[in-house]
């Protein structure tokens, strides 16, 4: 994948079983992890220059910040509570949030550079708005994707309470990724 | 499947002649300065939201689970537009003739205005879903995406397309001349407020859903 940068989005996007199958087996974690990573860096590049040049790290942060500030809780968590996933797998399944969330900036970015150009400092709704709403769009879409992953494999939600686990540790996610947005001022 | 680039270049033609026919029609129902424009305007307005979507376009599709190639997505978004536009295209006569014939917006009042801008948005609105049916059933037959799915792609293109478009198309106008009524008309508004002090297409839907009285929106601009 890091040979065709394209497979990574086919496989993040599209190829969940073998995503999920590739997580589950933990032979190649920490590759797998650090395709998530750089994939979740690069794709979100171009969504962060149209915030601005100086920007042009914060998406990268906003999404992989706050999954990582949130992972040690999943496994903490999950380990209490039936799940048998190693550290490394976790951070897998948890990049996977990022690097979809990624991909889809990346798609949006072309958008969102339009509705900068285009809107003006509205009174009621601004180009700012467009864009809180897209990032909060592509976090969805990572989070839909994560649950979809765990759910093809039985070692990745392996009880009813590691169903439990995740949709708490997505709640939590959102809240940490709306404060991380906050705090990068990405919230206009 | 392949498209070469004559095919690629017979889709764009058609896609600006079908679109720069309907643009004609429409602008010529308040004169020829407008008619010429909005004939530049209304294939920007289609090309430009297929482009402006591409990317977004392509990580929906894959997202949703449609096994597209980016080739295969572009050439299907392209092809809506297409579609659209020659749809469009034949009801431009209709346009013509409905702009030529309305009673014309005064001073006073709009005359038959509104209810050309609703017509049209009529004919927007049938051209769009024709085209999405004819889109879901093209990428169901030759890809082999599940009916399901295939809806799910084409309605997130068009959602995504009509965010999008919408907006372009509020920076593109005027389209039907109603701007004309005082003043030199300009080729374009950009974010220019409307009467309502709307100054992107989001103001004007949240005005519209909100159902907010327009009064409430001077703000001595």
């Amino acid at each position: 994948m890091l040979r065709r940068p394209a497979r990574a989005l086919e496989v993040v996007l599209a190829e969940r079983p073998r995503l999920a199958a590739s997580i589950a087996a933990a032979d190649h974690s920490w590759q797998l992890a650090g395709i998530l990573a750089l994939c979740t860096a690069v794709a979100s590049l171009p969504y962060g220059f149209v915030l601005g040049a100086a920007s042009f790290w914060k998406v990268a942060v906003l999404y992989g910040g706050s999954v990582l500030l949130c992972l040690p809780s999943l496994h903490v968590f999950g380990a209490y509570l039936g799940s048998h996933l190693q550290p490394v797998q976790n951070l897998a399944l948890s990049l996977v949030v990022a690097s979809v969330a990624a991909l889809f900036t990346l798609g949006f970015a072309p958008v969102v550079w339009f509705l900068e150009a285009t809107m003006a400092q509205g009174d009621w709704i601004d180009a700012g708005d467009a864009s809180v709403a897209l990032l909060a769009g592509a976090l969805a879409a990572g989070l839909a994707q994560l649950t979809r992953c765990a759910g093809l494999d039985r070692l990745l939600l392996p009880c009813r309470s590691s169903r439990w686990v995740l949709v708490a540790w997505q709640a939590l996610v959102v809240f940490v990724a709306l404060r991380m947005a906050r705090a990068l001022d990405l919230l206009g | 499947m392949s498209l070469g680039r004559h095919g690629a270049l017979a889709q764009l033609a058609a896609t600006a002649a079908g679109g720069g026919l309907y643009g004609f029609a429409i602008g010529a129902g308040k004169n020829l300065t407008y008619a010429w424009r909005s004939a530049v305007k209304f294939p920007l307005l289609l090309l430009g939201t297929a482009v402006l979507c591409a990317v977004a376009c392509f990580v929906l599709a894959r997202f949703l689970g449609a096994p597209l190639r980016c080739l295969d997505v572009q050439r299907a978004a392209f092809g809506l537009f297409r579609n659209v536009a020659v749809m469009l295209g034949s009801l431009s006569p209709v346009s013509l003739f409905l702009g030529r014939t309305m009673a014309r917006p005064d001073a006073q009042s709009l005359g038959g205005y509104p209810a050309f801008v609703g017509v049209n948005m009529l004919f927007l609105a049938l051209a769009g879903s024709v085209a999405l049916v004819l889109q879901a059933r093209t990428l169901l037959v030759a890809h082999r995406v599940p009916w399901r799915r295939s809806a799910a792609v084409v309605v997130s293109w068009l959602l995504l397309s009509l965010l999008v478009g919408g907006q372009l198309a509020f920076w593109l106008r005027p389209f039907f001349g109603i701007a004309s009524l005082t003043g030199e008309p300009p080729f374009l508004l950009g974010d220019e407020p409307t009467v309502t002090g709307a100054r992107n297409f989001y103001e004007v839907v949240w005005q519209f859903v909100t159902g907010a009285d327009p009064g409430d929106y001077t703000r001595g601009r």
